[in-house]
């Protein structure tokens, strides 16, 4: 089964006064159909010229990467024809309704039934109501979600977003994240770019990192937390009923642990391994009232992996 | 069709906008203030005394009416047509892209030049728009208000001239999309725009007088008798010189090609040089195929 997007090697070189820029330098990233892939990266990473190389409206400089099956240079007609995007900082003509402005975009893609798509998608994003009002007079929230209306009009299977949540209020973020969730259970797969982690890190079933143009992680969140514990540890916090000093020293002579220390009657081991049922086999005879796996979060890789 | 479907879109947005209802109000109004000018008593009039009466009777020139009215509205219109046609341009590529415009329609399977065809029908004829409109609006005013009942040949005359305007319009509204379109920002686009204006219609004609005068010298003078006085006269052959290089610079602004034709058509027996007219049209086409070559070549970044 071809992945919805998937490059090899793909490079972007900029010439700026002079100087070459490698905004995006050899990424191979394969995007598994039906996730919620999200493209994590500071500002100035690369994530955008990445999406605009996939959308074929940057020509790459070197390597070669397909959408759908439909190569991003000499298909890429094809691809927008298939794709729902949404780039960053889109917008509108200020003195169309919402509905004339989507009525125009779905005759620009040549929709067979333009007034019932439009109908639906602005129903589907919740502006059916505000139809008529014009986009220079709607609030940001509800021009973001005109942005994903008019992503929606192609019925697509893939959805591609490019740091869709920016200048949206909270009450707008969790609205969207209730949309990509229901979008997703349709069976689209879903690729947003982003650095804003809080907004919508949670909605992430696989990530990338970007830094300086190329990708330094890619794979599901749960494998990327793993990955990370093996690298950084395992950190297990356990209540202790009768916590005592001697612990210390006689668990930090296990084979495995690194550090341990007790933070009132909470102890935190940092361990190279895991080593739960080790730990809780040692415990017993001090009253263990709770004991978990500290997991590390998506900002924790993010920070780890974006530098 | 990619392109037409997206001038068609650009033409509606263009025709609900405020910018583009003022301006078609402002030339409504020009044109017809110039038609009720020609209500006035006409200062080309002469008294005649009746050989029966003894009385004077006042009897009007015989001056078309579509000449008196381009006569009271000439001087307006080439100040305010490039300021017009300006204000219509200067964002129309750079606004877009400022807005996001582009962006969006570039993720729909367009490529970059459906978007800048599309862009100049739906300016051209929102701009054609923009002069038919008011001349039919101020004809029809003209006939129900003021009373005046135009001939086909003053129509005529008056299509013919906004036709010469529309060119005129034309040639700055494609120098205002290159700007527009060569410095992407909305804000410098208008300001070169009015800069060039401003130029062309007030700074070069001055310059142009203290360039001469480097180049010429003091104007010469030759003492002419005129019946018991002596005058003096500039000497024609410095005088002529001095046109000419007037003329040699000045034809570097749109401003004088319009005016040539102005002339023309205002001494009465239509446009018999047509160089003016295709200066600015060829100027129109280069400008805007330029703007066009810009455009498509630059990346989304």
């Amino acid at each position: 089964m071809v992945p919805p997007i998937k490059t090899e090697n793909l490079t972007k070189v900029y010439k700026l006064g002079g100087k070459e820029v490698r905004a995006v330098d050899g990424v191979n990233l394969e995007v598994p159909k039906g996730s919620i892939f999200g493209l994590l990266g500071r500002n100035g990473a690369g994530k955008s010229t990445l999406i605009h190389m996939l959308m074929g409206t940057v020509l790459p400089t070197g390597g070669r990467g397909t959408v759908l099956g439909y190569d991003i240079v000499k298909e890429s007609l094809k691809i927008r024809e298939k794709v729902g995007f949404m780039p960053e900082g889109l917008g509108f003509y200020e003195d169309l309704t919402a509905e004339q402005n989507l009525m125009a975009i779905a005759r620009l893609i040549g929709l067979k039934k333009p007034k019932e798509s439009v109908r639906e998608c602005l129903k589907l994003v919740g502006l059916w109501e505000y139809r008529q009002r014009k986009y220079g007079e709607m609030s940001t929230g509800m021009r973001q979600r005109l942005g994903i209306a008019q992503a929606l009009l192609k019925d697509p299977e893939l959805l591609v977003m490019d740091e869709p949540t920016s200048g949206v209020d909270p009450d707008g973020a969790r609205e969207f994240r209730r949309l990509i969730q229901e979008l997703n259970k349709q069976g689209r797969t879903i690729f947003i770019s982003t650095h804003l982690l809080y907004e919508i890190g949670l909605l992430f079933t696989h990530i990338a990192v970007m830094r300086q143009g190329k990708i330094v992680v890619q794979g599901s969140v749960s494998d990327l937390k793993e990955k990370l514990m093996a690298g950084q540890g395992y950190v297990y916090e356990v209540e202790l009923s009768e916590p005592s000093q001697v612990i210390i020293d006689r668990i930090c002579s296990l084979n495995g642990v690194k550090e341990a220390i007790l933070e009132g009657n909470k102890l935190v081991v940092l361990c190279s391994k895991p080593l739960a049922p080790t730990l809780l086999s040692f415990l017993k005879g001090y009253g263990v009232e709770s004991f978990r796996l500290t997991k590390p979060t998506l900002e924790d890789i993010f920070r780890e992996f974006s530098g | 069709m990619r392109a037409l479907e997206i001038a068609r879109v650009e033409f509606g947005n263009i025709v609900r906008s405020n910018k583009f209802l003022a301006i078609v109000a402002i030339f409504t109004l020009m044109l017809l203030s110039g038609l009720c000018r020609v209500t006035e008593p006409s200062a080309a009039t002469f008294e005649v005394p009746s050989a029966t009466t003894h009385e004077v009777e006042r009897v009007e020139s015989d001056v078309k009416l579509g000449l008196k009215v381009m006569n009271a509205i000439g001087y307006s219109v080439l100040m305010l047509v490039p300021v017009v046609a300006v204000m219509l341009g200067f964002d129309v590529i750079s606004g877009k892209v400022e807005k996001g415009i582009v962006r969006t329609l570039l993720a729909q399977p367009v490529f970059r030049d459906h978007i800048i065809a599309g862009t100049f029908v739906a300016g051209l004829t929102s701009l054609l728009v923009g002069v038919a409109m008011p001349l039919a609006l101020s004809l029809s005013l003209a006939v129900l208000l003021l009373g005046i009942t135009p001939s086909l040949a003053d129509v005529a005359l008056l299509i013919t001239y906004l036709g010469v305007v529309a060119v005129f319009a034309l040639a700055y509204y494609a120098l205002s999309v290159f700007f527009s379109t060569v410095t992407g920002n909305s804000v410098k686009s208008l300001v070169a725009g009015i800069l060039v204006w401003l130029f062309s219609s007030f700074m070069l004609p001055s310059l142009s007088t203290a360039i001469i005068r480097l180049l010429l010298g003091p104007p010469k003078f030759e003492q002419v008798q005129m019946g018991q006085m002596i005058v003096l006269r500039t000497d024609p052959d410095y005088m002529r010189k001095f046109t000419d290089l007037q003329n040699k610079i000045l034809s570097l602004t749109l401003d004088y090609h319009f005016r040539v034709i102005q002339d023309q058509l205002l001494l009465g027996p239509g446009i018999k040089d047509y160089t003016g007219l295709l200066v600015l049209i060829a100027f129109s086409l280069a400008t805007l195929i330029a703007s066009f070559t810009v455009f498509v070549k630059r990346e989304v970044r």
